[in-house]
């Protein structure tokens, strides 16, 4: 049936060059309309970060900031305690990436080259993990927490953080070194490489994959919202970035510039992260689709 | 592809929680109540601290969006196989 259906591939055109152009010149101002939109919200952000308290109201939804003030940084910082938060959002993003890498890393490397009763079973308990919702292991993993009496301490954030199973890491990383030649690892066995040292040999050649999980485990961590509320209700010094956006919000009081200001100096960061791993990011992603 | 990514994207709708605890908390009434916002003030945000309660909810979620991801991804797979067959 399939193959009667098929069209007959004489009567395919190419499309023709001169309606393509046309198109474009309606589509493009479309869609730069549209991008416009979507980035609004962000422009008016950064430019409210450099205005005063009134003129943020008076300019409405204007974007540039007169009269100019930087003052809003400094409350930021220091009144509203960002100084704090900055350092625990780098303490707690770090240490959950280099955990998580670790270990999508070795649990990918023996997924891709070794064959063990159970690894269907688990490739495939790995990928369902992706689709069960965060909140609904995260009473499980505050009484674990708290049993081990980390609970209230940073540790036991980091822990929180990296608690998943990583499962899109995981399957990056399958998928990569599932690909490598068999002959790199002859070579290696040949020469008297044990598990770790061949492990230790193949990971730089993974450094894509790598790229593509230290920004992503980075820049979710960043942002991450449930786990530190969660698991700092006790200590309000300890929570990170997203959580300290919360006490702009008084009881009968906003302060719209320095929340803005507050948002840029969050926002800095991950901009860094993504630079500096960006070329890396591109090539990792590319490679992947293949596996 | 398109598919993984529904999938996701869906999953990823279903557990709207920052947002709702930053814009709303739910409010006004209940109107934007989200089942993690649920299982959050249950849990974790009052005194008597409801584990257990909570637990139940997240676990009869987790079952939900589960049942929801595998509906999904037959009538996806469906689709896919009719259009395959009658080469759409």
């Amino acid at each position: 049936m399939a193959v009667l259906a098929r069209p007959p591939t004489t009567l395919v055109h190419r499309p023709r060059l001169r309606r393509r152009a046309y198109l474009n010149l309606i589509a493009l101002p479309g869609l730069i309309i549209i991008s416009l939109v979507w980035a609004y919200p962000f422009l008016w952000t950064m430019s409210t970060a450099f205005k005063t308290q009134l003129g943020a109201f008076t300019a409405g939804a204007g974007l540039v900031p007169q009269p100019l003030d930087l003052d809003n940084f400094k409350r930021a910082w220091v009144t509203a305690g960002f100084s704090t938060y900055f350092i625990n959002t780098v303490v707690y993003a770090t240490g959950s990436t280099l955990i998580e890498l670790t270990k999508s890393a070795l649990c990918g490397y023996v997924l891709a080259r070794y064959r063990f009763p159970g690894r269907n079973l688990l490739y495939k308990l790995i990928v369902l993990t992706l689709f069960v919702p965060v909140i609904s292991i995260l009473i499980p993993q505050f009484v674990l927490i708290q049993h081990l009496g980390l609970l209230n301490t940073r540790l036991g954030v980091i822990l929180a953080q990296s608690g998943g199973a990583g499962a899109l890491y995981v399957l990056l990383f399958t998928g990569f070194f599932e690909n490598l030649p068999q002959d790199l690892f002859d070579a290696a066995r040949v020469d008297g490489a044990g598990f770790l040292q061949t492990f230790r040999l193949m990971l730089p050649l993974a450094r894509p994959i790598i790229a593509v999980v230290v920004i992503f485990q980075f820049v979710y961590n960043w942002n991450d919202f449930t786990v530190p509320l969660v698991f700092t209700l006790g200590q309000p010094d300890l929570q990170n970035l997203a959580v300290g956006m919360l006490h702009f919000q008084g009881t009968n009081s906003f302060d719209l510039t320095g929340f803005a200001a507050g948002m840029l100096i969050s926002f800095v960061p991950v901009l860094l992260v993504f630079l500096v791993f960006q070329s890396y990011f591109v090539r990792g992603l590319a490679g992947a689709v293949k596996g | 592809m398109a598919l993984i990514i529904t999938l996701l994207a869906i999953v990823n709708a279903l557990h709207v929680f920052g947002v709702i605890v930053t814009l709303t908390a739910g409010g006004p009434g209940q109107a934007s109540y989200t089942v993690s916002y649920f299982i959050y003030n249950e849990a974790f945000s009052e005194a008597p601290f409801r584990y257990g309660y909570g637990s139940a909810a997240a676990l009869l979620f987790a079952v939900l969006a589960f049942m929801f991801v595998t509906g999904q991804a037959a009538i996806a797979r469906g689709a896919e196989r009719l259009r395959k067959d009658y080469n759409v």
